[in-house]
């Protein structure tokens, strides 16, 4: 490109990189630092190990969902992170940070959330460690997520509200980097997936991983040999470079992203699909933005797939074509949500959902051949959602519609 | 124009005063209006913010500014129509303050050229570091746009250095590790950056975020700052002449108001010690 701004540090292709404030990287710098000398390290990765097995109940099993894939020519198989402590796979992370954090001499952990999800998990591990913990959400979110605040604040955590903006997700990522900014130190900022200025995005994947490597183990070992494709749900994106990461060598392993289609053509979380190359949030990726690159808001039913960016290996997985994006809209995710619960007594996350619906329409969508055996990244369960499922009145008017 | 009016400003033994507004607010005549008063009432220099959506390393005063620029429909193009009418009138030098996603979405050289086309002196763009800003920097060489680079009080003295040399306009040192907006007095922590700063630099440096008063301005000159900025204390100024609904009662007023303000912080010249 003549006219291009293109990453240096950390980056993936032409995206990544640390597009932050001066003042924040010497953290980042400290970070980076870690992820080479510390992470990898025996003594590391045999703590993290076993706080994942003893705490947080890892392995995570496969299932095989068969009832579910009834009609759709293809074998269906879930890695069932909602198995996991905390019902989702951002435990993965948390446990990974909280650990580092510790081993830096950080005394306090600060992390943005959307729903709550991340929220409760750095929560639940600043409560582990003994570390102070403060959570920033945006206050449309506080007001709808009231059961999330109160857990956090039962395991110790305070939780701030952030009011600038719509008041979500984007807002309190925002917040958390200006709080980061003012007491970078002994503060850690426990970004909670793959997007943000490097090293994040390297961070959350290496811990992210596990889930790939076990899935890889598990596949071979109770299907036998490697799956025809992988599918995971894509908001920032860490559940699906964490399944990804163990198949992205494998030629003959094709990998979906499922994206939010919103409830139309103008609100939906696209950022890949209908997105453009931008900066945002410390990295170069696609996000939602108008011609003069304001930053757009981006709508999804699943609270955790709102976000109008994306991880900047996403972008780069996209351009390369080694991985695939496609939307799913709130309909199909909440017909897919139904449907495990019925057929496999699972209740998904509508996260989730996005990927399971995906899975369902792969052969007549050409993405795999009839006949395929296919990998569903189950991120998280559904209980957080089933407030705002009943309260759509689906549930009394639409009884046995996914038994068919 | 451009460049050789701000180092021409620099050139001069007193130091520099700027306030700093965010372009369009409350709405782009008011605002056009709002930077006429403060040349008038003798501001050395302007910085400018372009309105950003996510303005991360903005405190709430200013976050809260790009929110009414931004519900007021300002554009980028519209800034730099403000911009242009400004420098018609005036040879007051502009350092102007952009996030990156707005430079990269026009592309460096794009947006640089238009820039300078608008009068700009300087460009500071907060969230590319000199390691993301190759691209950055060819631009702003090209064009002879003067390129400002970020330091804070915890910058070691090596980095200082090293972000001096990447900046051709002049340094701009966090007066706190943090964001803008606070009001108490300048802490001794950013007096001994500011004079180290000082010593390490191979540019003026300038000092913003957490100015306020004349006394904060006269405390940072007397340390070794050649430039220093009040943004916050002003945008609030500014914001207290609002209605509810974020449109000036009156104009003149709020305009007034402005060029009172800027005028008490101005007049450096021979009686820095305030």
């Amino acid at each position: 490109m003549t006219d291009g701004m293109t990453p240096t540090l950390g980056a993936f292709g032409d995206f990544g990189g640390r597009y932050t404030s001066e003042l924040l990287l010497p953290a980042l710098d400290e970070l980076a630092q870690a992820l080479e000398d510390i992470v990898p390290s025996k003594s590391f990765q045999e703590t993290f190990a076993r706080e994942l097995a003893d705490w947080a109940g890892r392995p995570t099993p496969i299932t095989s969902l068969g009832r579910f894939a009834e009609g759709t020519g293809i074998e269906i198989w879930a890695k069932r992170e909602d198995l996991l402590h905390g019902g989702a796979h951002k435990t993965n992370n948390v446990v990974g940070q909280g650990l580092l954090a510790a081993r830096l001499g950080k005394t306090r952990l600060i992390a943005e959330t959307g729903a709550g999800q991340h929220g409760l998990a750095t929560a639940s591990v600043g409560a582990r460690h003994g570390m102070e913990t403060v959570i920033y959400m945006g206050a449309v979110d506080i007001a709808r997520q009231q059961p999330n605040v109160k857990a956090m604040e039962l395991m110790g955590a305070t939780v701030i509200p952030v009011t600038g903006g719509a008041a979500t997700l984007k807002e309190a990522i925002n917040e958390a980097l200006r709080e980061w900014t003012a007491s970078v130190g002994r503060t850690h900022y426990l970004l909670g997936t793959v997007c943000g200025p490097d090293p994040f995005p390297r961070l959350v994947r290496t811990f992210q991983s596990v889930i790939g490597t076990e899935a890889r183990h598990q596949f071979a070992a109770n299907a036998g040999g490697i799956p025809d494709a992988c599918f995971a749900c894509v908001g920032g994106g860490s559940n699906a470079i964490g399944l990804f990461s163990g198949f992205l060598n494998d030629d003959g392993v094709a990998l979906f992203g499922a994206e939010p289609a919103g409830e139309s053509s103008t609100r939906h979380g696209l950022t890949l699909s209908r997105g453009d190359p931008g900066l945002l949030h410390g990295a170069r990726t696609y996000v939602l933005q108008d011609g003069d690159g304001q930053i757009l808001e981006a709508h999804s039913l699943a609270a955790g797939l709102d976000y109008p960016g994306v991880g900047p290996e996403h972008a780069h997985l996209k351009e390369s074509g080694r991985a695939r994006y496609l939307g799913v809209t709130d309909e199909e995710a909440l017909d897919a949500f139904e449907r495990l619960s019925r057929t496999e007594g699972i209740v998904p996350a509508f996260e989730s959902a996005h990927a399971l619906a995906l899975a369902r329409r792969a052969v007549a969508d050409g993405l795999v051949a009839a006949g395929s055996r296919v990998l569903v990244n189950l991120s998280g369960r559904g209980q957080k959602d089933l407030d705002t499922y009943f309260a759509l009145g689906r549930d009394s008017e639409s009884t046995g519609r996914a038994s068919s | 124009m451009s460049l050789a009016s701000l180092q021409a400003r620099l050139a001069q033994p007193d130091p520099s005063f700027s306030p700093f507004f965010v372009l369009g607010d409350p709405d782009p005549d008011t605002s056009l209006a709002i930077a006429q008063a403060a040349i008038r009432g003798g501001a050395d220099m302007l910085e400018f913010g372009l309105p950003f959506s996510d303005p991360c390393a903005d405190g709430p005063s200013v976050q809260t500014a790009c929110s009414r620029a931004l519900r007021a429909g300002m554009t980028v193009d519209q800034a730099f129509e403000i911009m242009r009418t400004l420098r018609s009138a005036s040879d007051v030098p502009f350092n102007l303050l952009v996030y990156a996603n707005l430079v990269h979405r026009r592309g460096p050289a794009s947006f640089v050229a238009d820039a300078v086309a608008a009068g700009a002196s300087s460009l500071l763009v907060p969230d590319v570091p000199p390691e993301e800003g190759t691209e950055l920097g060819a631009a702003c060489h090209h064009a002879g746009l003067g390129l400002v680079h970020l330091a804070g009080p915890r910058t070691t003295t090596d980095r200082i250095t090293a972000l001096g040399d990447a900046a051709t306009a002049f340094l701009y040192l966090a007066g706190r590790q943090g964001i803008t907006g606070a009001s108490e007095a300048v802490p001794d922590e950013t007096l001994h950056a500011i004079r180290t700063a000082a010593a390490a630099s191979t540019v003026p440096v300038c000092v913003g975020f957490g100015l306020k008063t004349r006394r904060h301005l006269a405390d940072v000159f007397r340390a070794g700052a050649r430039i220093a900025i009040v943004g916050s204390a002003l945008v609030d100024v500014l914001a207290s002449c609002l209605d509810d609904a974020g449109s000036p009662r009156d104009v003149t007023a709020l305009t007034d108001r402005i060029e009172q303000e800027v005028a008490d912080r101005s007049r450096w010249s021979g009686t820095q010690g305030v």
